[in-house]
């Protein structure tokens, strides 16, 4: 290249060049930098794009602007959550004010929560005891999510709902004869399991550890934990779905690659399927006109029972909340929990967690009156939080993801691989919980 | 050297006594380099020609700094202890969390092959297409111009797009290749519940993201290559087999060499379509290093163990390029030397 090809370099001399740099660099810097007390004066808030949280959104809207606050929500994935807030809590950036905190992820954060005692109690001591650190309270719950099988009322009758998983194999046959393509359908990847092996395995007196039931590591310690995917309950369970996908074809194939929530809301409203495990906060989603096809037949009961259950239906409840972290500046924190006082102790705002979305207020004045006014709140409330075998559905301990994704791969290579083999794979998974969990909450 | 190109120096403007090359061999002789004010000290020294060629470097080696070494150096340290964010103090584990990488059934039975096998698979099949479709391309045709665009295309698509895109075509309720088979009379294939399938949907996934990559860079390298050897090859009569085979190949040997190890090196990283697509199953069928950095860092939350993770990759990247490296080397010398 000759000297005649860098005409168009402009004249920058040594000097120009490094004051050019240094003056960029300097002045990136300013923009980095926060004047001490320049604090802002809006409230960042965590959420999840999830019919429940939106609508929640929509009230901290109001109330924000009640409070004369200025409200700014960027969204998170659920699968991008834990990384989020690991900057949020260990990083030198407070981005987030506000942010929502399921149960599962409670006590873990605890100690990088503020305590909110000082917040209105409206929800239920049961349903957030694990949401508390150093015993304090460090979550606001605003709504019980709750698993419920949904089904198409113009297929199934509701005198013909399955209580067992007999007369589940049963009635999706019967659906499957009127039209419907798939019997049943929920979601089985990590972390969806809920919806298809978790439900079915607690209705079936089946746990993934034993003593069944124990869900802190201090009742799994004091019960001498035993992993309880390797017993005869369990194997029955996930046999019983092996039976279902390729026996009985009245579950898909994608239920044994790993199926995701997505995947059930896609086929339930489209039509393909007449029972779905979900979330009762996909109810006015599943009913609504523009999103489903079947949006006028949309019914819901609880989980049907497995053959060695004892104790009843089975049904959990469990909260999801807001917490505050704890590395805000104080008049922050203040605002935080002004606002959260103001959420949870409107009942209008909580009267619609139910309305418009399908979930359980957390806000035990408001069930109440919901019990007293609203026949089919009353008969999801029924169904879950007075359900006879109530379970918590997750464990509330660090190592819960992990025995969540290892228990989810299992379940996927015991369904893709042949019937007889099914002991084999759960056997291997209880050697991994062995390996894997015997760590106290480290 | 002038610090400015195109302006010998001899032509620049003196700003001070100093500022000339006669000028600072004034202020050198006379001793009084020492006794010179401060902003003249600080003149003179930007001026000298060695320490220029730092200052122009130092804002990407500062990049460099900040943006890999540190979090490398943080990673190992990370590594070395049982850090998790319930327990952000960390005390030392030593070699514990790499003990429990390699002794981890799912890294040595499942990541590592898996990892491997996809790298030769998705590797050598883009490089195949993507010197057939470069030599396609390289000779005048109508609409030539609208081909290499077109052929281009899946490279501006991301991978995690791609991933979605495959999963969505593969699936086996709503997929349009099921579809397409039906039409045809023939019956639905339940591609991500079978190993085997599921896998060559993920190197199919790959393939059509970056073969245009290889095409792109093997075009531009055919383009360069010298005319006299095909003409001398043709007055030989030397068929179009044998024109590639000996001829065109060893040309572009130094151009395919570079290519595959770029992407290898990127092939060994796959995470994106893996994950969209089948999560690393069904159970650990398709499980690559990078998803299962990515489960043990992320999804179970254990930072630790996912950083010892992910520096056994590191080392096991640096052996691969060491051996495909060295390999390049060896052959490219010997070609060279005959």
């Amino acid at each position: 290249m000759s000297d005649s090809d860098l005409t168009w370099v402009p004249d920058l001399d040594r000097r120009t060049f490094l004051a050019t740099l240094g003056a960029g660099l300097a002045g990136t810097g300013a923009l980095g930098v926060r004047p001490a007390g320049a604090q802002p004066k809006a409230l960042t808030v965590a959420y999840m794009p999830h019919p429940i949280q939106v609508n929640q959104l929509d009230w901290m809207r109001k109330g924000a602007a009640q409070l004369r606050i200025d409200i700014d929500a960027p969204a998170i994935a659920y699968v991008d959550y834990v990384q989020a807030m690991t900057a949020q809590f260990l990083g030198p950036r407070n981005r987030y004010h506000v942010i929502w905190n399921n149960d599962d992820w409670g006590q873990l954060f605890g100690r990088f929560l503020e305590p909110i005692d000082d917040v209105k109690r409206t929800w239920a001591e049961d349903r957030a005891w694990m949401m508390r650190h150093a015993g304090k309270q460090t979550a606001a719950p605003f709504v019980l999510t709750a698993g419920v099988m949904f089904y198409r009322n113009d297929l199934v009758a509701e005198n013909e709902l399955p209580k067992t998983f007999d007369q589940l194999v049963v009635a999706s046959k019967k659906a499957q004869s009127k039209g419907a393509k798939w019997g049943i359908m929920g979601g089985s990847g990590f972390p969806h399991l809920w919806f298809t092996l978790l439900w079915s395995a607690w209705s079936n007196n089946a746990d993934l550890f034993l003593p069944f039931g124990a869900r802190s590591w201090e009742q799994l310690e004091k019960g001498r934990w035993t992993p309880g995917v390797s017993e005869k309950e369990f194997v029955d369970t996930v046999e019983w779905w092996w039976d279902a996908i390729h026996t009985h074809k009245i579950a898909p194939p994608a239920i044994a690659s790993g199926a995701t929530r997505t995947d059930t809301d896609a086929m339930f409203m489209q039509g393909d399927v007449a029972f779905a495990f979900q979330d009762s906060t996909l109810l006015h989603t599943y009913r609504n006109k523009e999103k489903s096809k079947v949006a006028e037949h949309v019914g819901f009961a609880g989980f049907p029972t497995g053959p060695h259950n004892k104790k009843g239906r089975m049904g959990w409840a469990d909260n999801w909340s807001w917490s505050i972290p704890k590395n805000n500046p104080a008049d922050t924190k203040k605002r935080g929990k002004e606002l959260l006082n103001w959420l949870s102790s409107n009942s209008e705002a909580q009267k619609d967690v139910w309305l418009k979305v399908g979930g359980i207020p957390a806000n035990v004045d408001v069930q109440k009156e919901l019990i007293r006014t609203d026949a089919e709140y009353k008969r999801l409330h029924e169904l879950t939080v007075d359900a006879p075998l109530a379970i918590h559905s997750a464990y509330y301990w660090p190592l819960w993801p992990e025995i969540h994704s290892l228990t989810s791969k299992a379940f996927t290579q015991a369904l893709t691989g042949p019937r007889e083999k099914i002991a084999e794979v759960l056997s291997g998974l209880a050697r991994d919980f062995k390996l894997r969990a015997p760590l106290a909450p480290r | 050297m002038s610090p400015v190109p195109g302006v010998p120096e001899s032509e620049r403007p003196v700003v001070s006594a100093s500022d000339s090359p006669a000028g600072r061999a004034a202020w050198v002789s006379q001793g009084r380099a020492a006794t010179r004010p401060r902003a003249e000290r600080v003149r003179a020294w930007l001026d000298r020609e060695t320490p220029f060629q730092y200052q122009l470097i130092l804002l990407p080696a500062l990049a460099m700094v900040v943006f890999q070494v540190v979090p490398i150096a943080h990673g190992i340290l990370i590594s070395l202890t049982n850090f998790s964010p319930w327990n952000p103090e960390g005390s030392f584990a030593g070699l514990h969390n790499y003990v429990r990488v390699i002794t981890n059934p799912l890294f040595y039975r499942h990541a590592l092959p898996n990892t491997f096998l996809f790298l030769v698979l998705a590797v050598a099949i883009e490089v195949a297409l993507g010197l057939a479709i470069a030599l396609l391309i390289n000779r005048r045709f109508p609409g030539q111009r609208l081909v290499k665009t077109l052929l281009v295309l899946p490279l501006l698509v991301a991978p995690v797009v791609a991933g979605l895109m495959f999963y969505w075509l593969f699936h086996s309720e709503f997929g349009l290749v099921n579809q397409l088979l039906a039409a045809a009379g023939l019956p639905g294939v339940l591609w991500f519940n079978r190993p085997w399938t599921a896998f060559a949907v993920i190197v199919l996934a790959d393939v059509w993201t970056w073969t245009p990559w290889f095409i792109l860079i093997i075009y531009a390298g055919l383009q360069t290559l010298p005319p006299e050897p095909f003409e001398a090859a043709r007055i030989d009569g030397a068929n179009a087999w044998n024109t590639f085979r000996l001829i065109t190949v060893p040309l572009l040997y130094p151009v395919l060499s570079i290519t595959v190890l770029i992407r290898s090196f990127d092939a060994f990283r796959v995470f994106d379509v893996v994950w969209t697509m089948t999560g690393g199953g069904p159970g650990n069928a398709t499980e690559t290093f990078g998803t299962f950095v990515y489960r043990i860092g992320y999804l179970t939350v254990n930072y630790s163990e996912g950083a010892a993770a992910a520096m056994v990759g590191a080392f096991l990247i640096m052996v691969l390029g060491i051996l495909v490296f060295g390999t390049f080397v060896r052959v490219v010398g010997r070609r060279q030397a005959t």
